[in-house]
């Protein structure tokens, strides 16, 4: 399984890396919406994307409303990694597309339970 | 708008928690310090909340502590990072401590992107009202958080 890990921060994207990598997956980085963007046109097309919400050029909400909007990267599982943590906004997140949302600051298990939850660790080997 | 609503859930207490919650997240335990302004050269990152509530949250600390939480946060051997990697990392402490701190706070508020700056000496901010200052034991040295509030119309 491959993620791309969108933060603009390269402290965050490395402890996420870190994280998503210990679980089996391959990982690439992008320091914002754009940037993932760029990458997704490019391919490989990930299975998950962790993503920043504030973020420089294109932010974590229109990234995924972007991605929303193109049917072939409908099977991205869509992770908000974020400080953004009122309820409005974890609604917003939600209803543009996201499927799970994680607030900062996390523990690589919280990062693990989610992706049980999701289904994405069942074809990882231990 | 900016002074009206006062964050009453912001208290020492509170940010203690927030900062002690942010470190144990890299790994980092630590205990509460008695807060003195640094005197020396020190990495400071200001992260602004406005909305219903206006100000700004600062962390602080020196130059080997920045350091030293930058290697663990990136995974590098000490000594490794480079200064664009420290002030990403002590950007970073900001936005996840300010983050959490706009939690506490009645929505809605929006929180800015990390301003990172190496100086010399206290800094100084005059259209603000200290909420609270807190000091945390880290690698090295305190880490230093400062809640302000902003006093301008």
């Amino acid at each position: 399984m491959h993620a791309l890990v969108i933060d603009d921060s390269r402290a965050m994207r490395s402890i996420l890396t870190r994280i998503v990598t210990g679980l089996g997956f391959t990982a690439a980085q992008a320091g914002n919406g754009q940037e993932a963007l760029d990458q997704l046109e490019q391919g490989p097309v990930p299975q998950l994307a962790l993503i920043d919400w504030n973020m420089p050029v294109m932010n974590g909400l229109e990234f995924i409303v972007a991605v929303r909007k193109r049917p072939e990267w409908r099977d991205i599982t869509l992770m908000m990694v974020t400080t953004e943590s009122e309820h409005g906004q974890i609604v917003r997140a939600l209803a543009a597309g996201a499927h799970e949302y994680v607030i900062k600051p996390f523990t690589p298990d919280a990062i693990e339970e989610k992706l049980a939850l999701l289904g994405l660790l069942q074809e990882v080997p231990a | 708008m900016s002074a009206e609503v006062q964050a009453p859930a912001v208290t020492a207490e509170v940010v203690v928690a927030i900062v002690t919650d942010v470190l144990a997240s890299l790994g980092v335990e630590t205990v509460e310090l008695p807060h003195e302004p640094p005197s020396a050269a020190h990495w400071t990152a200001s992260v602004g909340v406005t909305g219903t509530w206006g100000g700004h949250v600062t962390v602080s600390c020196s130059p080997e502590t920045a350091a030293a939480l930058t290697s663990t946060m990136l995974g590098l051997e000490p000594g490794e990072a480079s200064q664009e990697d420290v002030a990403d990392a002590v950007g970073e402490l900001a936005n996840m401590v300010g983050g959490s701190v706009k939690g506490m706070l009645p929505p809605p508020n929006t929180l800015s992107l990390p301003h990172v700056v190496l100086a010399a000496g206290s800094h100084h901010f005059p259209h603000a009202t200290t909420v609270c200052s807190v000091a945390l034991a880290a690698p090295h040295g305190p880490l230093l958080v400062d809640v302000r509030t902003s006093t301008t119309p």
